[in-house]
């Protein structure tokens, strides 16, 4: 997408949303393996069950990587400067996840750079919110200056 | 119930700093783990044509460096609190400078709060981590809190 289209979003605009058709049991595996996170909350069922789950559930992170994944689908990743998550909720194996985000507010300054605050849901197929989340996007255009 | 032992006196507890290579192999496959397909975090060539100086980390790589402890809840251990009863509860970070292929990157964290809700049922860790680059420049922030059930 082109910067010019970019800049067009105002208060109340969502965003293009991202579906997850199905959170499975290889994509923890593979997250794990790519992440590091080895709670086997997150790989073994029968641990999980014994933690008191009703089975395995996601790493936070994977479905907080779907938002950014998102975020960045619209915005380069160089004008996101806040990116912040709250797990409302645990993500269960094969939910379908839905992303969305909404801009909250739009400021453009005396020198046009433009900002926007934008409210993050990631929601399952039941509507049940897994994560309320925001983010803040500067798009620049002074120089460029990735600093 | 068991009593949980975490208190106040662990506000501040600082860490020693965590120093990572981020190779390029590591970053491709957490791109890909998220579903990443956009070629400019897999493609050099790409990413320096969208002004790029090389592939970049995706927004929540932050998360694998903080994975390299070499047992990130080992004083939860100590005071019996199982790995199994800590859930992640929020994750907010703060961007200043991408984080490139083959940067080596500095981690300094630090228990920032630890505090109870639901009398006492269930009480929360918050780690505040500041990260930067070979060349000393601030790359993010970033403030995770965990819940113990």
């Amino acid at each position: 997408m082109s910067s010019n289209d970019i800049t067009k979003f105002k208060a109340g605009d969502q965003i293009p949303s991202l579906y997850i058709d199905n959170v499975s049991k290889e994509s923890l595996k593979k997250y794990a393996e790519a992440s590091g996170d080895f709670n086997p909350i997150h790989l073994d069922s029968d641990f999980a069950k014994q933690s008191g789950l009703p089975n395995i559930i996601a790493h936070g992170m994977l479905i907080m990587s779907y938002l950014g994944r998102m975020l960045t689908n619209t915005f380069p990743q160089n004008t996101l400067t806040d990116f912040s998550s709250q797990f409302v909720s645990m993500t269960h194996l094969n939910d379908k996840i839905t992303c969305t985000g909404k801009i909250s507010k739009k400021n453009t300054d005396k020198h046009g750079n433009i900002t926007y605050v934008l409210r993050l849901k990631a929601v399952n197929e039941n509507g049940e919110e897994r994560i309320s989340g925001k983010a803040k996007v500067l798009i620049r255009f002074g120089k460029i200056d990735l600093n | 119930m068991e009593k949980k032992v975490l208190n106040k006196n662990l506000i501040g507890k600082e860490y020693p700093a965590i120093t990572f290579k981020v190779k390029k192999e590591i970053l491709i496959a957490f791109s890909k783990s998220t579903g990443q397909i956009d070629p400019i975090y897999f493609d050099e060539r790409t990413a320096r044509d969208n002004g790029y100086s090389t592939i970049m980390a995706p927004p929540t790589f932050l998360t694998v460096i903080a994975m390299q402890q070499e047992n990130p809840y080992e004083y939860l251990e100590k005071i019996n609190v199982s790995l199994s009863s800590v859930l992640h509860a929020g994750q907010d970070y703060k961007y200043f400078h991408p984080i490139y292929s083959e940067d080596v990157i500095e981690m300094k964290y630090r228990i920032d709060d630890v505090f109870q809700r639901k009398n006492g049922e269930i009480t929360f860790i918050v780690f505040r981590a500041k990260y930067k680059n070979q060349d000393g420049v601030k790359i993010a922030e970033s403030v995770s809190t965990l819940a113990i059930r």
